[in-house]
């Protein structure tokens, strides 16, 4: 079953934290959830229109000489400068490590994960947007990794599966680890 | 579920894709951004020649700035003749001004003769406006050597491209 193309370095913690979102994505996936696009979108909109307008002023610049272009390059390179810091602010505070957001039977969930230079923990916060109920848990990589650097899928789905049920429930039917019980009985 | 993943695979495609465009983009759009404010089409030279020895050698990076109406004999400007691509360095020696224009005569340091015969036929001054494009106010020695291996060497320059836009595609940032 495993595929050496999926052969993780262990020694680099980019590598392992894009290879759990990757395999988080696919389990979402096989759950039924329905991945919502908007943040990436709105990311790689502010981005390929930054490089259009780039394009561009380099276009026009190279038609017409440097001379009679330069009011267009200085309009360029300002709204080139503007679209890329719009760009650097989507992504650093409103995406902030966001790598998934999917919904299912109404409910939304966004999941944030991130890590630490020279810490072996994978930091996983997802989110039901519209209760606003948060969970955040860390694990080591060494959980959900085997020694030779493949990802093993189903401790990883457990994990994810108990963060999920611990913010898309609302009357607590099943016990959420460590939650306060403010269970509503009939 | 086929048709979600490959929406989430088409949007990591494009965002790799998206990452190396920006390395080309932004790196050329500070040239532009720096050709505009200096004022110059051409704000960094490489010296190509050794024309100007004992002052510039061969490989050095000039800086440029392209503001000032008029230039003063003695200032080292870049200049491309009527006509050619090739940026030369040398010192301006003579000087003709009006309120209209400026005319220009130059002559390399380490050149026994001035640019008369560089010039266009029938040109016997360079127009400051025209063809200077820039007064030198600052260098680094030696540095630009790799454009001149890079310029004479076709191979060698794509390498290079090949291996930024390979490195950007690596890294899923």
């Amino acid at each position: 079953m495993p595929n050496p193309k999926n052969k993780v370095n262990l020694s680099s913690l980019p590598d392992l934290k894009n290879a759990t979102d990757d395999e988080i994505v696919q389990i979402l996936a096989t759950k039924g959830y329905t991945q919502i696009f908007n943040l990436i979108d709105v990311r790689l909109m502010l981005g390929f229109v930054s490089v259009i307008v780039a394009a561009a002023a380099a276009g026009y610049d190279y038609y017409v000489g440097f001379e009679k272009a330069k009011p267009f390059t200085a309009i360029g390179v300002s709204l080139y400068f503007v679209l890329n810091v719009a760009f650097t602010a989507w992504i650093m505070y409103v995406e902030k490590g966001t790598f998934y957001q999917g919904s299912k039977d109404g409910k939304k969930i966004s999941i944030i994960s991130t890590t630490k230079k020279y810490s072996p923990l994978y930091n996983l916060n997802v989110t039901e947007t519209t209760t606003s109920k948060s969970s955040q848990a860390a694990k080591s990589f060494t959980d959900f990794f085997d020694s030779n650097g493949y990802i093993v899928r189903l401790p990883l789905e457990n994990w994810i599966d108990g963060l999920i049920l611990s913010v898309v429930q609302d009357d607590s039917s099943a016990k959420a680890k460590g939650s306060k019980d403010v269970r509503k009985r009939e | 579920m086929l048709p979600q993943l490959s929406g989430a695979n088409l949007r990591q495609s494009l965002t790799q894709a998206l990452n190396f465009c920006l390395v080309l983009t932004t790196t050329f759009m500070f040239w532009k951004g720096l050709s505009v404010v200096t004022n110059s089409p051409s704000p960094i030279v490489v010296v190509l020649s050794g024309s100007m020895e004992p002052a510039f050698q061969r490989g050095d990076i000039l800086f440029l700035w392209n503001r000032e109406a008029r230039v003063k004999v003695g200032d080292i400007v870049v200049y491309n003749v009527k006509g050619r691509d090739i940026p030369i360095v040398h010192r301006v020696v003579r000087n003709h001004v009006s309120s209209k224009k400026q005319l220009l005569l130059t002559k390399g340091d380490n050149n026994a003769m001035d640019d008369l015969d560089l010039y266009a036929h029938r040109q016997y001054y360079l127009d400051r406006e025209q063809e200077v494009i820039g007064s030198v106010k600052a260098y680094v020695p030696w540095i630009g050597y790799v454009t001149i291996l890079l310029s004479e060497n076709l191979w060698a320059k794509y390498m290079l491209l090949a291996g930024m836009g390979f490195l950007a595609v690596l890294q899923r940032d």
